[in-house]
């Protein structure tokens, strides 16, 4: 794709586009879709996509200002195609007036090459490695069975240039995917599951088959006898990820700059009166270059519960007079002192929903209940209907998480989170 | 007046390379096709955070699909390399990669078996209609509309926080070839949004959301003024809202919130894919009363709004299905593998969220019909409830018809008038066909909007429309 590269750094010259950044993406994927045990559909993908970014200073009202406007360029575009693109994205940032920002700087860098066992075999041996692997957490102790499931498994390269010169390049490998487990007795019912590995963790996908299976057969026995109140609730795993997923939005340039979030570095977000843990979150890099080319490593966003970085692209960085850092969305949460079995005292577990959502915005999180242990200090109440709705804000003083671990897509940390006193819609 | 699009150059440049593919391939396979997509889009954001435009598609992109049948079983290729000089490379692909990959399964999968699918001679050239073409009205002109919206949004009052003002064109231009069948079509739609804020409590941001839509082109950016004082009121009011209690109420629910549960809590169970994986309850309903007899539904062709096409992404024309006749459920949609799967005829639903990706069976636009009363009177007939407005998301149950939607505002009512109490926000739960079958009134309108996107589970987004009108029903609120 040298050639696409060349015809692109072409007619930015033509087009004296004195600012710009290219970001190459060449990805190749194998990708299995099973009903129950058959092989439905196979595919493979090979694509290749190039985002250009396009800079214009110009000058508004006296003031400098930097418009910006951005193009995807594909394989098959001929060069007086992909001029043409450029030159309407060049003339569309002539009305961008958003005030003037420093680009990233320089950076120059070898290959940085994927240690993936991915990395190692085809897409297609990966994604038979994990299909077996998936379809192994089956057992016949089980009533429970996978209806459906798919599977991908996915290589990329990613090249970064900029006019001051960066180039820089980096491989990714994953497998993700989703299935579906499915009981029919008493009651038929089925549970969702999704995943992400940045290697061929068999071991973690056929223990996640045989969680979901032990789950949806609960579900199938599970009664709608929920008291509406209010309760303390463990949430865990992709739940607590998506609970978590407010702390690196709130200390985000982009929620700052607008004023949608008024943290800056230094505050105390926990509130005036802490029982519970503070909290202690790194900003985990998932590459090491964002699309801009700004390196990216792990770096503490909040320590004992303050702001220690407000995290941003080039843009939001300069107006906020804060580091280039590129945006965190993977965190890693360093806390986690209570064993999970002690926490499961005289409080309600849903263990799944059918969608936990979390809106960094307003603080509030909740969700449908599908399927929910009830702890009363004796006995366990199998559960299934309600709702669960609370907001971070007024809850996070009394965090309790658990020792154990859990690793997911976007979260590294305790695999449970204790919530005190949240409200409780439910089906009696 | 009214223009008619013109078609993709780039498509007309590339149909020589795709036609030479499918022969290549026919020689081969008892059955191909290949799907060429190209879409022209660009999109303008004005808020707080500045003005961002882009042409990077959302849905879609310039590439293509390439399907095969072996004689057992279907497999696809995607790739965005269109030439003469790649199609050696894309062939090898197919044959000795691809295709042979079922060879891998491990011991205890199998492949499916399928029939082929019916080719049956078709050719189809269609184009949708505008009125204003967004390109021709230039980006300056976009943006200092936006602008405008803008200020006159911030203007309404001092308290709001922000109002974010966005419009996105996209034209969809589509060829499909297989050996019978020859299909191009080109379509635009536009959407817009008003995205309004406020800060509760120092800390807390409240938001309120206006989407807009249309099969067509900037004609959209003149409708949006109008809602700007409403919008910037129904914001302000959030700063006052409480939690509410949760448990069962009488619901107005808004053409909109309709529209959300027309689509999540029942639409969702209708996409025959589900019947195949056996994942719908619906399967089970067919010529059963699963709603209120004031209840038709439909999904297809039959409105014109963001997700009108010719036919789908696997070369079936596009279709207007009634899913829902006076209460008792008639027929689900599908696309042409899961029909051919049960023996039913496909409805032209099997949509792609590009050409990266595996089609599945998806919704178009889709609404329930029109009744009889005012709104006035249906809200005169609520002693205690609430009047519910502004969807914010919701999550498909079609195994176990569970309800779990989620809304910005409800409205007190009492003694059949609004009270002027606001709480926020609201997750309604429950059990669709009691929900559906509790319908006691609905308006004598339709409205409808496709600003949104749906995902198959967390996945695979297309663009939708979907709406109604206001329905009084038994809803459980939390």
């Amino acid at each position: 794709m040298t050639t696409l590269i060349n015809d692109i750094c072409r007619a930015l010259g033509e087009l004296n586009v004195a600012e710009w950044i290219l970001s190459q993406t060449d990805t190749e994927t194998a990708e299995l879709f099973f009903i129950k045990h058959n092989l439905d559909m196979r595919r493979m993908k090979k694509v290749t996509k190039i985002n250009v970014t396009v800079y214009r200073p110009f000058e508004k009202d006296g003031a400098k200002m930097k418009g910006s406007s951005s193009v995807e360029i594909v394989p098959s575009q001929s060069f007086v195609e992909i001029k043409a693109l450029i030159e309407k994205a060049y003339f569309a940032a002539s009305f961008v007036a958003n005030p003037t920002y420093s680009l990233p700087d320089k950076v120059i860098g070898e290959l940085k090459k994927s240690e993936s066992d991915i990395a190692k075999v085809s897409v297609g041996d990966a994604a038979m490695v994990m299909a077996k692997a998936m379809f192994a957490g089956e057992s016949k102790d089980n009533k429970a069975f996978i209806n459906s499931g798919e599977i991908f498994a996915e290589k990329s390269t990613t090249r970064i240039l900029s006019a001051c010169g960066t180039d820089v390049s980096y491989e990714d490998c994953n497998v993700n995917g989703e299935l579906v487990v499915q009981c029919k007795e008493p009651e038929d019912v089925e549970m969702f599951r999704s995943f992400e590995y940045d290697g061929l963790k068999t071991d973690a996908v056929t223990a996640l088959v045989k969680e979901a299976l032990s789950q949806v057969e609960d579900r199938a026995i599970a009664k709608k006898e929920l008291p509406s109140g209010s309760y303390d609730v463990i949430l865990s795993g992709e739940q607590l990820a998506e609970l978590m997923s407010f702390y690196p939005e709130r200390t985000s340039g982009n929620m700052v700059f607008p004023g949608y979030s008024t943290w800056k570095v230094g505050d105390d977000i926990m509130g005036e009166t802490v029982t519970g843990e503070r909290i202690n979150l790194i900003g985990h890099a998932k590459q090491p270059f964002n699309s801009e080319g700004i390196p990216m490593e792990d770096k503490p966003l909040i320590e004992d519960g303050k702001v220690s970085l407000i995290h941003s692209g080039a843009q939001f960085a300069s107006y906020l007079q804060q580091p280039m850092t590129g945006l965190y969305t993977a965190v890693t949460l360093n806390n986690g002192t209570v064993p999970f079995a002690e926490m499961k005292k005289n409080c309600l577990y849903p263990v799944t929903f059918s969608d936990f959502q979390m809106d960094a915005f307003s603080g509030f999180f909740g969700g449908e209940i599908r399927l929910a242990y009830l702890f009363d200090g004796e006995n366990v109440k199998i559960i299934t209907g309600g709702s669960v709705s609370g907001n971070i804000s007024e809850c996070c003083g009394e965090l309790v998480f658990s020792r154990e671990r859990y690793s997911g897509a976007n979260y590294e940390g305790p695999f449970a989170v204790k919530l005190k006193n949240i409200k409780v819609a439910g089906t009696v | 007046m009214k223009k008619k699009l013109e078609h993709s150059k780039f498509i007309a440049q590339k149909r020589p390379v795709a036609e030479k593919l499918l022969s290549d391939l026919l020689d081969i396979y008892p059955y191909a096709s290949v799907l060429v997509t190209d879409v022209e889009t660009m999109s303008y954001r004005i808020g707080k955070s500045g003005i961002q435009v882009s042409q990077n598609p959302r849905f879609g992109g310039k590439g293509m699909v390439v399907k095969v049948y072996d004689g057992v079983s279907y497999a696809e290729y995607s790739g965005n390399e269109i030439d003469f000089d790649a199609l050696p490379g894309i062939l090898d692909t197919i044959e000795n990669s691809l295709v042979p990959l079922k060879g891998k399964l491990p011991e205890g999968l199998l492949d499916s078996e399928y029939q082929q699918l019916s080719d049956t001679g078709t050719k189809l050239v269609k184009a949708s209609e505008y009125e204003i073409d967004p390109r021709e009205m230039g980006d300056e002109a976009i943006i200092k509309k936006l602008t405008a919206l803008r200020e006159f949004a911030l203007a309404q009052d001092e308290r709001l926080l922000d109002s974010i003002h966005s419009y996105q064109y996209q034209i969809n231009h589509k060829l499909f070839l297989s050996k019978n069948r020859d299909m191009e079509q080109s379509a635009m739609w536009g959407e817009g949004f008003i995205y309004m804020m406020v800060m509760k409590d120092g800390d807390e941001v409240k938001d309120y959301y206006k989407g807009f839509s249309v099969l067509g082109g900037a004609e959209l950016l003149d409708e949006m003024e109008q809602y700007i004082p409403e919008n910037a009121k129904k914001c302000v009011e959030l700063l006052n809202c409480e939690s509410i209690t949760p448990g069962t109420y009488t619901c107005i629910c808004t053409p909109e919130v309709t529209g959300m549960i027309v689509h999540e809590a029942f639409g969702h169970g209708v996409e025959m894919d589900m019947f195949v994986k056996d994942r719908a309850l619906a399967k089970n309903c067919m010529n059963t009363q699963v709603a209120s007899d004031l209840i038709t539904m439909r999904d297809g062709n039959s409105l014109s709004d963001v997700a009108t096409y010719f036919f789908d992404d696997e070369g079936t024309p596009s279709a207007d299905t009634v899913v829902i006749d006076k209460g008792i459920l008639k027929a689900g949609f599908s696309d042409a593998q899961s029909a051919m799967h049960l023996g039913t005829a496909p409805t032209g639903n099997g949509r792609r969220e590009s050409y990266e990706r595996k089609a599945y069976t998806r919704m178009t636009n889709t609404y329930f019909e029109a009744g009889t009363s005012s709104v006035e009177d249906m809200i005169a007939s609520v002693e205690y409830g609430m009047l519910l407005e502004a969807p914010s998301s919701g999550m498909e149950d079609p195994k176990n018809w569970g309800i779990q939607c989620m809304v910005n505002i409800a409205r007190e009512i009492k003694n059949g008038r609004l009270t002027g109490r606001v709480f926020s926000p609201i997750v309604l739960t429950g059990y669709v066909p009691d929900l559906l079958k509790s319908i006691s009134m609905i308006s004598d309108t339709v409205e409808h909007c496709g600003s949104g996107a749906c995902g198959k589970g967390y996945k695979e987004w297309v663009k939708v429309s979907d709406g109604g009108p206001y329905i009084k029903a038994q809803i459980r609120l939390g």
